[in-house]
């Protein structure tokens, strides 16, 4: 599983979408996610990854995309981690 | 910022109801009947109350009030921790949590009060507050206004509220927060599964029963009694303008907890007691449930049934939900006010959820059709709507 794979997956758990989600996805205009719904997800990286999502990080995400980026710029998470099970 | 600059900001933009010529939001009732309200003059289908059981004109209830009033005036003006207390009230305190399967329940002036003021009285920031992603404002508002860690939870979702309670935390308590039917869409809480999971893993369950009393349950009492719990260790909160016909909100739980809230709780010990008047008439509903509710509730599932085979009919796109709410589900906030606008052309008026109502291109328009609407106007809605969906 890559990490945007695992991304995705954290995304269709943390959520009542159901629908096709891509790392294009827009999260609020693709998802019809809300900014309760953006909570729960954040929420649920940081289940996922065992990190603790800076506020100043999370206005800058506006796709899935930018959740797989933040996560490798920012806390170090990257496919290996994803690999080797230990996320 | 300047002043002006902040008065600017604090102004709306109404100009999509000024395109449409439709603005569906504060309608002005200049009077209203079983089933039907007055608006400029017209006479519409009310579908968009909360008069469940078509209860809030009924003569009886008025006499109550006259009676009410003529012991105590229009208020006691006065808080219930100090001059705003009555026997009246005592009664109906009393006689609502016995009826909601509880020990003890206080009034507050509504729902949105008691909800906002609940969560400031028992969670600080070192609490969790596990919540339906679809609650409602009134509880996300409150557990916000505590300072507490917040964590949505998957609307309806045992599954991944049970994931979120598994995982250990470090929080001194941990509240789990979620309506019993959900307004905007009718869907039931699974809350036999939510309270047991709060016991399993030592949380303290919330459910605003707003939309439950008076149409779910034995008798019309609530969540609890539809979900077979008793001896509940945890609080209800619930609306008493609803199905109950009145105004007013109520928070029932064991009894140390309600004493304990009543010393706790600003949002009641400083505010105008409800009218003794108010307390009398939710009595009387409670008197009439036990009369009537099964009449009641068969005539509002009939009216729900019709309704809904006419938007299914029509091919209309309807949100899943158990409760006898109707939501059909419009997209954009300029679709759904377009359709609310056309129901009302057809002499209906119904109620359109908008984003941030909802989340983003999922409004809906809700019908509520009340036992108090006749079969006659509820055959005339069901028309008018397969007329605006061909």
């Amino acid at each position: 599983m890559t990490l945007e794979e695992r991304v995705i997956a954290v995304i269709r758990e943390n959520s009542e979408e159901r629908g096709a989600v891509t790392p294009a996805s827009d999260l609020q205009n693709d998802l019809g996610i809300d900014s309760f719904g953006r909570i729960m997800i954040v929420n649920g990286i940081e289940d996922a990854f065992s990190i603790t999502v800076d506020e100043k990080d999370i206005p800058a995400i506006r796709t899935v995309a930018d959740i797989v980026t933040m996560l490798r710029n920012n806390y170090g998470v990257d496919e290996k981690d994803v690999c080797n099970g230990s996320v | 910022m300047a002043r002006y600059d902040m008065l600017d900001d604090l102004s709306i933009d109404l100009s999509l109801a000024g395109e449409l010529g439709f603005n569906p939001f504060y309608p002005q009732t200049e009077a209203r009947s079983a089933g039907k309200v007055l608006i400029d003059g017209n006479w519409y289908i009310d579908l968009a109350s909360n008069d469940y059981l078509g209860l809030a004109t009924d003569g009886r209830l008025r006499e109550v009030y006259g009676d009410a009033i003529a012991r105590f005036g229009v208020s006691l003006c006065g808080t219930p921790i100090a001059a705003g207390g009555n026997t009246t009230t005592a009664e109906m305190e009393e006689r609502i949590a016995a009826f909601m399967g509880c020990e003890a329940a206080m009034a507050f002036p509504s729902c949105y009060q008691a909800n906002t003021s609940l969560f400031s009285s028992i969670l600080a920031k070192d609490d969790l507050a596990i919540i339906d992603h679809f609650a409602h404002a009134s509880l996300i508002e409150g557990v916000k206004a505590s300072g507490c860690r917040i964590m949505p939870f998957v609307h309806n979702s045992g599954d991944h509220l049970e994931k979120l309670l598994g995982k250990p935390r470090p929080f001194r308590r941990t509240v789990v927060v979620t309506e019993s039917v959900f307004s905007t869409e009718g869907s039931i809480a699974p809350f036999e599964r939510i309270a047991a999971l709060c016991d399993r893993y030592g949380a303290l369950p919330v459910v605003d029963d707003s939309h439950g009393i008076g149409v779910i349950g034995r008798n019309g009492a609530g969540i609890l009694d539809h979900s077979g719990i008793v001896d509940y260790n945890g609080i209800c909160t619930a609306s008493l303008g609803k199905a109950l016909a009145n105004s007013g909100g109520i928070i029932a739980a064991k009894k140390k907890v309600i004493e304990g809230l009543k010393y706790r709780c600003p949002g009641m010990m400083y505010s105008t007691a409800i009218p003794p008047a108010v307390a009398g008439g939710i009595t009387h509903v409670l008197d009439r449930l036990e009369i009537d509710f099964g009449r009641l509730q068969q005539r509002l599932l009939e009216n729900r049934l019709f309704l809904a085979a006419a938007c299914a009919r029509s091919g209309l796109r309807l949100q899943g939900g158990e409760a006898p709410i109707i939501s059909i589900l419009c997209g954009t906030t300029r679709e759904t006010i377009r359709f609310a606008k056309r129901l009302f052309e057809r002499g209906i008026v119904a109620t359109p959820f908008v984003e941030p109502s909802v989340p983003p291109n999922r409004g809906v328009v809700r019908m509520i059709p009340g036992a108090g609407i006749s079969a006659d106007d509820c055959r005339g809605a069901a028309a008018s709507i397969e007329t605006i969906a061909s």
